[in-house]
Parts: C-alpha cells; sequence; structure tokens
C-alpha cells in the first residue's frame, strides 16, 4: 500500500518536472535570445539587477532591476503583470514604459513563450536588493504621460504569422529574429528621426544613425549593402565568435549580444536564425 | 498630438546645435593601426581556416599565432598620449584616459595569442578552437567594445 502510494507520487514528480524541465528550456532560450542580460546587468554586477546607463540625447535611462526579488525587482509581479509589460509595454501600476525597453518587438512573441520566459526569469535568475533608479531625461521627454500619444502613433505590434512558403527553420527563425531577438529595433531604420519605431517597410536595411539610435549596419541578404555575401558558416561563426569574413571582430553593442544573446544559443536555433536570414538571398 | 510638437521642439534645438572644433590633424599613426590590425584579421582568417581544417595542418596554428602575439606587443606603441586627434580614427577616447587598462588589454591579446600557439602542439582540435576563441573573445573583441566605436 505504501509502497504503491510512494510509487505513484514518485511518477507524479517525475511527471511534473519533466513538464516544468520542458517549459524551463524554452523559457532558458528566450532569455538570451530576448537579451535581458545585454541591457538589465551592469558590468560586474548581478545578473538583471540593473543595467549600465543608457546615455542618449533626450537623457539617461538606467535599465531597472528585474530579477525575482519581491520588492526591488519584479518577483511581486503576476503572470498577467508580465504578460502585460512584455506585449502591452505598460506596468503594473498602468505606466507605460519608454520603448527604450523594445516591447515593441516583445509584443510580438506568443503568450506561451512570454509564461515561459517569465517562468524561467523567476526561478532561475537570484533576487537582488539593489534598487532600480529612476531615468533622468529630458523635458519634455521626462513627461511620462507624453508616451500615450507616443504609443496611439506608433505602437502596431503584429504577430509573426509563419509563412508556408518557407520551411521550419526559415519561421524559426524569422520568430526568434522579429519578436525575442528584436534585431530590427537597431538593425532597421527608425521613422521618425528616431523618436518613432523600427520601419517595418524596410527591415533590417540598416540604421544610419539619428537623433536617439545609434548606427547599425544593413543585415539584409542584399549582396551590394548587406550580409549577402556571407557564407552561412561565415554568420555562424560571426554569432558564436564575433568574428567577421575578414578576420575583424566586432565590439560595442554587437559585442555584447554576440556574449550573451546569440552565443549561448543551441545549435539548431543559431542555425534557424542564419537560415532566416540568408535565406531570402538570390 | 501634443507630444509631437514637444519633439519637434527638440529636434529643431538638436539640429540648430553646429558641429564645430577645430578639425585635427593628423601624424599618421591611424595607417599604422589600420594596418597592424588587418594584418592580425588576417592572421585570425587564416587560423580559423586551419581550425576548421584538417587535423594535420592544425600544427601551422602556432606560426600565425605567434605573428598576432608579435603584433599584440606593438599595439600600446601605436597609441601613445597625445595621438588621439587622428582624423578618421575610430579609437576612443578612452584609449588615453585609461592607459593602464589599455595595455593591460593589449597584454592579455598577447597572452592569449601565446597560449593559443602552445595549444596548437597538443593537435587536438578542441583545445586550439577553444584557445581561438578565446583570443577572438577576450583578446580582439574584448577590447573593440571598449576602445573602438560601434562600426555601421
Amino acid at each position: 500500500m505504501r509502497r504503491s502510494s510512494l510509487l505513484v507520487l514518485a511518477t507524479a514528480a517525475v511527471a511534473l518536472w519533466s513538464g516544468i524541465g520542458r517549459a524551463m528550456e524554452r523559457g532558458e532560450l528566450l532569455f538570451h535570445i530576448g537579451g535581458c542580460q545585454s541591457c538589465h546587468t551592469r558590468p560586474g554586477g548581478q545578473p538583471l539587477e540593473g543595467g549600465a546607463p543608457l546615455v542618449t540625447p533626450v537623457g539617461t535611462f538606467h535599465p531597472p532591476n528585474i530579477t525575482p526579488d519581491p520588492s526591488a525587482g519584479i518577483g511581486g509581479w503576476s503572470d498577467e503583470d508580465f504578460v502585460r509589460a512584455m506585449s502591452d509595454g505598460v506596468s503594473p501600476q498602468g505606466e507605460p514604459y519608454y520603448p527604450a525597453f523594445p516591447f515593441a518587438s516583445y509584443a510580438r512573441m506568443t503568450r506561451e513563450d512570454l509564461l515561459a520566459l517569465w517562468g524561467y526569469l523567476k526561478t532561475a535568475v537570484a533576487p537582488s536588493p539593489t534598487p532600480s533608479k529612476p531615468h533622468e531625461l529630458m523635458f519634455p521627454v521626462s513627461l511620462r504621460w507624453g508616451l500615450w500619444p507616443w504609443r496611439w502613433l506608433f505602437f502596431d505590434p503584429e504577430p509573426i504569422v509563419p509563412d508556408p512558403k518557407h520551411d521550419e527553420a526559415w519561421n524559426q527563425g524569422a520568430y526568434l529574429v522579429q519578436g525575442p531577438g528584436h534585431c530590427a529595433e537597431c538593425h532597421s531604420p527608425r521613422t521618425f528621426w528616431g523618436f518613432g519605431v523600427a520601419d517595418s517597410s524596410v527591415p533590417l536595411s540598416g540604421n544610419p544613425g539619428d537623433f536617439i539610435t545609434a548606427r547599425a549596419p544593413n543585415i539584409t541578404a542584399d549582396p551590394a549593402d548587406g550580409i549577402g555575401k556571407w557564407s552561412a558558416d561565415d554568420l555562424d561563426t560571426f554569432f558564436s565568435l564575433g568574428m567577421m569574413p575578414d578576420g575583424d571582430f566586432v565590439g560595442g553593442e554587437m559585442a555584447k549580444v554576440v556574449e550573451n544573446n546569440i552565443g549561448p544559443l543551441p545549435d539548431e536555433a543559431r542555425a534557424a536564425i542564419v537560415t532566416y536570414l540568408l535565406g531570402s538571398r538570390q | 498630438m501634443l507630444r509631437p510638437i514637444g519633439l519637434m521642439a527638440v529636434l529643431v534645438t538638436l539640429m540648430a546645435t553646429p558641429l564645430i572644433g577645430p578639425r585635427a590633424q593628423g601624424s599618421g599613426f591611424e595607417e599604422k593601426r589600420e594596418t597592424a590590425m588587418k594584418a592580425m584579421g588576417k592572421e585570425m582568417g587564416a587560423i580559423k581556416a586551419l581550425v576548421g581544417g584538417p587535423a594535420e595542418n592544425l600544427g601551422q596554428v602556432k606560426q600565425h599565432a605567434a605573428t598576432i602575439s608579435n603584433i599584440a606587443k606593438d599595439i600600446p606603441g601605436l597609441f601613445p598620449p597625445g595621438s588621439d586627434n587622428e582624423p578618421d580614427s575610430e579609437a576612443l577616447p578612452v584609449v588615453w584616459t585609461d592607459q593602464a587598462g589599455f595595455q593591460q588589454a593589449a597584454a592579455r591579446l598577447g597572452d592569449l595569442a601565446d597560449q593559443l600557439a602552445a595549444s596548437a602542439d597538443t593537435g587536438d582540435a578542441k583545445q586550439v578552437g577553444a584557445a581561438f576563441a578565446a583570443v577572438g573573445k577576450n583578446g580582439c573583441s574584448g577590447c573593440h567594445q571598449t576602445y573602438r566605436e560601434p562600426q555601421s
């Protein structure tokens, strides 16, 4: 009797564990490709306890503590709070976030993925009591209510629909690039001199640099202006090591992206991204 | 529609701020730096091909890594005090404000290249690959991230 109930318990525990395990794998993958660490972890700091100041011409943003600490971080949030923050760019208190937080891309992720990411953040990241710092922004950008008309003008997220003309790897790559990977936030030109959003009419065609955002290269499969001359192996080498075909090594923000976002991905996910980025090549 | 008007005011202010200041005069350091960096990039490209190639050629990694180690020794001399006004230079001011850190970073590249050269003797593709990745990440990228302007 006792033995059989133990067996039932053990079976249930294994079932539960493997269930969590599967969701966690996806959550961890999304945690990496989402690049949370690149902004929310400062050099030498504990993961996600708050990032290095992001200095822009309109002021300095201080990426907040997003560890599961209940008071300093976001540990007190409900599932819905997290989903709303990521997919609607609004805090649990109802305040709109500045688009320095790339929620316009995260909003394109599936709800299931957002919950998987949330599950990972809550369990795999150590809570930190380091308080978040308020942003130091110039007037009138400092007026947070101004984000409501901004949202009305610019924020219009579209779900990522699989394209049946392409295979599963391509579609998986398309999702990772456009959703959690938020590549377009830097690699697409931005509308309204940088005050708008990533221009979806010319995706990943490079940002010439504007009033707010920095320059970023064209990463379309165009052979002249983009990376169309790179082989799949070249791009995989770049994503794993930061090395370009001419032997140069990337620095700046992209070095962080290679280190935190793409480098740690499983090989299949990295290959899917390569397939998508080079896929439209003639 | 209030916000765009406010933003436009910011924009106009920003646009009215001209980029003034004396145009710096170069003294040839920029060209030498570029030659040195490109030479190291070429060696890294050659090593990458060897790492992905047949095991019997792995020994050749040694000479390429030694070349990188030698060039790394020259790096601090290519960025002497006062050479921070080269036109077209992508070097960030922190190279000169943190000379100790910069020299340390160059020394680290040299050490990592030496370790890569040593790994070539093992003939083990895994070890050579790991040592190669360390040169790239902690030698090249590590330095570019801190001391070079972002590329476009």
